[in-house]
């Protein structure tokens, strides 16, 4: 059966000083589905993240994002690349407003100069109403469009997290890495995020890779699952193999539960 | 508001006025560098001296034209704080502090020890320029003051409040998370510490013509931190800071001319202590009408 | 010639390797530049020259009552400067050290005014020649306390519990807390060193210049010598301290007396442009 890959990971090794964090890691994901990564505390998720992200330089391995290879690309390249993420410890920016923090979002997508902004002209405002537009429309996915005018840093940790994701999609991105985004979250706040993550495939239809350590949220929403345990692929496949499988069974035995109570 | 100072009889007054506007047009520039981008100088009087002395140098030799002169001590300023911005900016944020701090020293260094072009400690007299070729009088002048600060003001409005601003914003909270959103960090460094040398160097350069005369001691390390104080002390990362601290900072030291002495400690103390007690500025207290008053959309 | 030229830049890089040195550690430990630290070397020699030369006690108990109430005022500054604002923003920290020297500066300023003294001559300023090279006892004697300084802060920090807290903090602030190390504690203790380096660094200074408030201001040569060792690198500081004394008479000699300062200015920029981690320093990397 053809495939439509749109990432490919071909054995990506990372190494800092003596640890490995990551031993030949491979993966392959279909357009417009959601790939999670799970495993117990510091199987390397999150820096599997940052080397896709190339926050993190791979020691070996190659990584291609359609057609294009993504080991070329500087992290500040991603965004209009079309690669949006989230952070493991949300990255919002206190000081500006919740709409403010949205726009940030689509910076990359202006195409007015620098200089058009700093004088305030007219083709400048015209484009900054309509991607105030989008931001609020972005807001409205996440259901949080009432506070837009707040200072983000007034916001409850759960409703942060919902803000860091209305960055992420609101420039459309093809390609969305969500880190964590149920750490810390209540169960009710768990089931509100797994709704929003619906909302957002039917609309936009991006391909989603998802570390999650709620299992709830995981096999209701994952299309395939990868398992990583000591920075190497343990085993890959549907929601329904995975539960079933012993090592990975193993792998999680005592040491991560479920968090969905708070 | 900002030409009623013009119907005051006083002389003295007029001057304190047109000081109150110079020191906004420096402070913010220093804001937008500082308070938006989180960028530290504690050199920006360099800049001061490099607008200040180009001005006089084009009034005295080259064209009377007050436009010319701010215009090439703009350049200049704006020059030189690329020079310094291009291999430091990409450092680490500390790098920049100390460069801007040595920035200074070596400005004034400059102004002191190069006596064939800058009168050395004894400054140099500027004379009086001339605005579309009629000789400008303390009103004309007061006027162009005026008008500078708006055009000042209303780019560091629009800026602010644009992608640009935001940029920067993110800059000074998370360059990861600016990254992340494609902004391209050490560009937007570049063009933050850029404009602020520009908006300082005019602010110099409006001095050396206003006052008709320059010298060194006008630009020592404390103007520098008196820059930063009226940021901090006004509110950083906000519109309506800079002329706030500005004007503080310009009236309280001419109050106290009977105490001189005790100027540099005072302004020390004073960033001491809206560092540690109030490092939102007089600003925040004062709250967002001062800033609806500068923008231009409704909030 | 050259060797004229390194025999008398020995003295003034032994200071400005002190004062490089106090920077770098309060960097190491903190993550801040301490912007006054040029203003505790001046109260170094400030208090150096009241203790010598107005309450008459000898030269080396002036020397060290002086280092230890710089070591207290180190201690001080951390206590007001940078404890209540550990968890601002790294550049309000910055700016409330810069706000503290110029305090210090003024009060010392209003109290003593602008001209304070000359430092009373403790060795001779008379040349003394070997080896075809000609110095001063004054010099040497700079170059010798300065050596035995810095061995003694080699000791401190290599051998003793609270270096090796130091070290610790310095590299993981959050690992050090853990192991039970205070981290606080292990910051004013490092703030109290930086202060005692600047007193040994003024008082060594005193002898060669004329003691003003505006003194401290040498602390911008102090940066530029750590920044040429690297500013994370403690060898690199002393190295950089050295390097940079050697440049700027080099340059003095050859160029420019007037304008030595600017040209090396000029040159810090040239370094940051093709080399900013400088001699012995290396680059840091941010985790996310």
């Amino acid at each position: 059966m053809n495939r439509d890959i749109i990432l490919s990971v071909i054995k990506v090794s990372l190494a800092f000083g003596g640890n490995r964090i990551l031993t030949d890691v491979s993966l392959d994901v279909d357009r417009g589905r959601l790939f999670a990564i799970i495993g117990p505390n510091g199987a390397g998720k999150t820096s599997l993240f940052n080397v896709l992200t190339r926050l993190y330089d791979a020691d070996r391995g190659q990584a291609v994002l359609d057609d294009a290879n993504l080991f070329d690309l500087s992290p500040t390249d991603l965004a209009r690349a079309g690669v949006m993420r989230t952070f493991q410890n949300i990255l919002v920016l206190k000081e500006l407003s919740v709409l403010d923090n949205v726009l940030l979002g689509l910076h990359t997508t202006y195409r007015t100069s620098l200089v058009t902004a700093a004088f305030g002209t007219i083709s400048y405002r015209r484009e900054e109403r309509h991607r105030r537009d989008l931001a609020v429309e972005a807001l409205k996915v996440v259901g949080l469009e009432a506070v837009a005018n707040l200072p983000a840093g007034s916001l409850p940790f759960g409703y942060l997290r919902l803000l860091e994701l209305a960055r992420c999609i609101v420039s459309r991105p093809k390609l969305i890495l969500l880190d964590e985004p149920s750490a810390g979250m209540t169960s009710q706040e768990i089931e509100r995020l797994t709704d929003t993550i619906e909302l957002i495939r039917q609309s936009l239809n991006p391909t989603i890779l998802l570390i999650a350590h709620t299992m709830k949220l995981v096999m209701q929403v994952s299309d395939r699952i990868l398992v990583l345990d000591h920075g190497a692929v343990i085993a890959e496949g549907v929601p329904k193999e995975i539960a079933a499988n012993q090592a990975v069974i193993d792998a999680y035995l005592g040491r991560v539960s479920d968090d969905a109570a708070a | 508001m900002t030409l009623c100072p013009l119907l005051l009889g006083s002389d003295y007054l007029r001057f304190v006025a047109v000081l109150i506007l110079i020191n906004a047009i420096a402070a913010t520039g220093v804001n937008l560098s500082m308070g938006y981008c989180g960028l530290v100088s504690v050199g920006h009087a360099g800049f001061l001296v490099i607008g200040a002395y180009v001005a006089a140098f084009f009034v005295n030799h080259i064209s009377t034209s007050a436009v010319l002169a701010i215009a090439g001590g703009a350049v200049a300023a704006g020059a030189a704080g690329i020079v310094i911005g291009l291999p430091t900016l990409r450092l680490n944020p500390l790098y920049i502090a100390m460069v801007t701090f040595g920035f200074g020293q070596a400005a004034n260094l400059v102004a002191v020890n190069w006596i064939e072009v800058t009168g050395g400690p004894n400054g140099l007299a500027v004379n009086p320029p001339t605005i579309l070729g009629f000789e400008a009088s303390n009103t004309t002048l007061y006027l162009a003051t005026a008008a500078l600060f708006l055009a000042s003001s209303w780019v560091a409005s629009c800026s602010g409040q644009s992608r640009l601003g935001r940029a920067f914003l993110a800059i000074k909270e998370s360059e990861i998370a600016a990254r992340s959103m494609g902004i391209a960090v050490e560009r937007y460094k570049m063009i933050a510490f850029a404009i602020s040398s520009i908006m300082v160097g005019i602010a110099g350069g409006l001095y050396a013509l206003v006052s008709g005369y320059v010298n060194p001691d006008a630009f020592v390390f404390q103007v520098s931190v008196l820059l930063v104080t009226m940021c901090v002390a006004g509110g950083l990362g906000r519109l309506s800071g800079p002329i706030i601290g500005a004007a503080i900072l310009t009236i309280l030291p001419e109050l106290l001319r009977p105490f001189a002495e005790y100027k540099e400690l005072l302004s020390g103390i004073i960033l001491l202590g809206f560092l540690v007690l109030m490092p939102r500025g007089l600003a925040s207290l004062v709250g967002g009408w001062i800033d609806a008053l500068i923008k231009q959309r409704p909030a | 010639m050259i060797g004229q030229i390194a025999v008398n830049s020995l003295a003034l890089g032994s200071i400005y390797a002190l004062t490089a040195l106090g920077f770098v550690i309060i960097f190491r430990a903190s993550d801040v530049v301490n912007f006054a630290q040029g203003e505790m070397m001046m109260l170094g020699a400030m208090v150096g020259l009241l203790l010598y030369r107005d309450v008459h006690l000898s030269y080396a108990v002036a020397f060290v009552l002086s280092i230890v109430l710089c070591m207290v005022g180190g201690a001080l500054v951390e206590r007001i400067a940078f404890r209540p604002l550990m968890n601002a923003p790294h550049f309000t920290i910055l700016l409330s050290t810069v706000a503290i020297g110029q305090i210090i500066r003024s009060g010392v300023r209003i109290l003593f005014g602008q001209e304070v003294s000359s430092f009373p001559g403790v060795w001779s300023a008379e040349p003394i020649s070997f080896m075809g090279l000609r110095t001063t006892a004054l010099n040497l004697g700079i170059v010798a306390l300065t050596i035995m300084t810095l061995l003694v802060f080699i000791l401190v920090f290599s051998w003793t519990r609270i270096g090796w807290a130091m070290k610790a903090t310095a590299q993981n602030k959050r690992g050090a807390a853990i192991v039970g190390i205070s981290v606080s504690r292990t910051n004013s203790q490092v703030w109290a060193m930086a202060g005692g380096l600047a007193a040994v660094a003024g008082i060594l200074l005193a002898p060669l210049i004329i003691i003003t408030p505006d003194m401290g201001v040498i602390g911008n040569k102090g940066f530029i010598a750590a920044i040429l060792g690297g500013f994370t690198s403690l060898p690199g500081a002393v190295l950089g301290g050295f390097v940079l004394a050697l440049a700027e008479n080099l340059i003095g000699v050859y160029l420019s007396s007037a304008f030595k300062d600017v040209i090396v200015f000029v040159l810090l920029i040239l370094v940051l442009l093709v080399r900013p981690a400088g001699l012995l320093g290396r680059q840091i990397v941010k985790r996310v």
